[in-house]
């Protein structure tokens, strides 16, 4: 596959490469000259440096031979841009964007970008909802935060501390999708215990994220 | 003068009849960028009996519209769809995104295109390269650069005959 990367900072250097190792073929845009010489020197793919919006640069970078284009500039104009650009005036079949702003989750799909990213929607969910985030480790949002993956410890005292998993009453729309105890990993069927210090991957619509945490720590 | 028009259902008159009295002008219009252009829009729409509604993220740039500006001016951030929905967009019969960044005023106008359905939405877009971006959104985009282009090409090629300057 030939992935064409636009964007800044570490998001951009870890997600190269993570497409190069999966063996796939990438070429970076950033507009930072000094980044892209940082780059070059500890990727081994093409880099270029320059406006990743503008279509003569993208047709340089290889954007008509592209599968995918993703943007991770920082301003969600520049992405929907670069998306569409690559789109409309190179035929990329598939173009992914970074969004700030949540309302553009929706706006930039209908405007043609195959998929959004956001990475503040399940984190403004759980501020509001004051969950506290001391106990979870990470989190990763799923179709656009609809759903998060996140991972909790259990310390001692909470509620679910001892107990066995399919007895304990998470909400609906919240499963505990794996459980991290040392070097184990346990996906767990139902009948195992938790216990303190375990680390619980939790699958949970964006609804119930935070009666979930609410209800492994402190019951109903 | 007409302006070069370009994108999808873009016409130019043959005539073009002065601001004032031009029928077609918008009960409401929302101007994104307030900027030199944005600022003198402002104004002339207001002049010409529209509703104006001036928004732009630097209050500095607002100050532009002056003390005899009659419409709003909203102080924010105009690529959030928020934003233009708190301004009054809803009730807006024309947007034009003017601001100094082509990427800025493409989204704006697609929002205000696909997401409010503004029935009229013109854009300033620098760069003609960009025109494939929101063609197939009913969006009309003037180019300064292509305008430029238009006047300087009509000057030389259709102005006076050169002549030699007299020592």
């Amino acid at each position: 596959m030939k992935a064409l990367l636009v964007g800044t900072g570490p998001t951009l250097y870890f997600l190269a490469r993570d497409f190069l190792e999966q063996g796939d073929d990438c070429t970076l845009v950033t507009p930072s000259e000094e980044e892209a010489v940082s780059l070059a020197a500890n990727l081994s793919a093409t880099v270029l440096h320059g406006d990743g919006t503008d279509p003569l640069l993208l047709e340089r970078a290889g954007a008509r031979r592209a599968d995918v284009v993703v943007a991770i500039l920082p301003a969600d104009h520049d992405n929907l841009a670069t998306c569409q650009v690559a789109q409309r005036r190179f035929g990329v079949a598939r173009t992914v964007s970074l969004v700030n702003d949540p309302d553009h989750l929706q706006v930039f799909r209908r405007l043609g970008v195959t998929a959004t990213v956001s990475s503040t929607q399940v984190l403004a969910d759980l501020l509001r909802g004051q969950a506290g985030l001391r106990d979870l480790a990470c989190f990763a949002p799923v179709e656009d935060g609809r759903a998060a993956i996140l991972n909790l410890t259990l310390q001692e005292g909470f509620a679910a501390v001892g107990r066995v998993l399919d007895e304990f009453p998470l909400p609906e729309g919240a499963s505990v999708a794996c459980i991290l105890r040392g070097a184990e990993v346990i996906i767990p069927r139902g009948r195992e215990r938790m216990r303190a210090g375990d680390q619980l991957l939790v699958l949970a619509v964006r609804e119930r994220i935070e009666e979930a945490v609410r209800t492994l720590r402190s019951g109903s | 003068m007409t302006p070069p028009v370009v994108g999808k259902g873009a016409t130019s008159p043959a005539v073009e009849p002065p601001p004032a009295v031009r029928r077609g002008s918008p009960r409401t219009a929302m101007i994104v960028g307030c900027g030199r252009l944005g600022a003198r829009l402002a104004s002339s729409l207001g002049a010409a009996g529209s509703g104006v509604i001036a928004v732009d993220r630097s209050e500095a740039a607002l100050r532009r519209l002056g003390a005899d500006f009659g419409g709003f001016a909203v102080h924010g951030d105009a690529t959030q769809p928020s934003v233009l929905r708190r301004a009054g967009i809803e009730r807006c019969d024309a947007v034009l995104a003017v601001t100094e960044n082509d990427n800025v005023n493409l989204m704006v106008a697609q929002v205000a295109r696909v997401v409010f359905r503004t029935p009229r939405v013109l854009v300033r877009v620098f760069d003609p390269a960009r025109e494939e971006i929101f063609e197939e959104f009913g969006i009309e985009a003037i180019s300064p650069t292509l305008l430029a282009e238009r006047e300087f090409l009509r000057e030389v090629l259709q102005g006076p005959v050169a002549r030699p300057v007299e020592p």
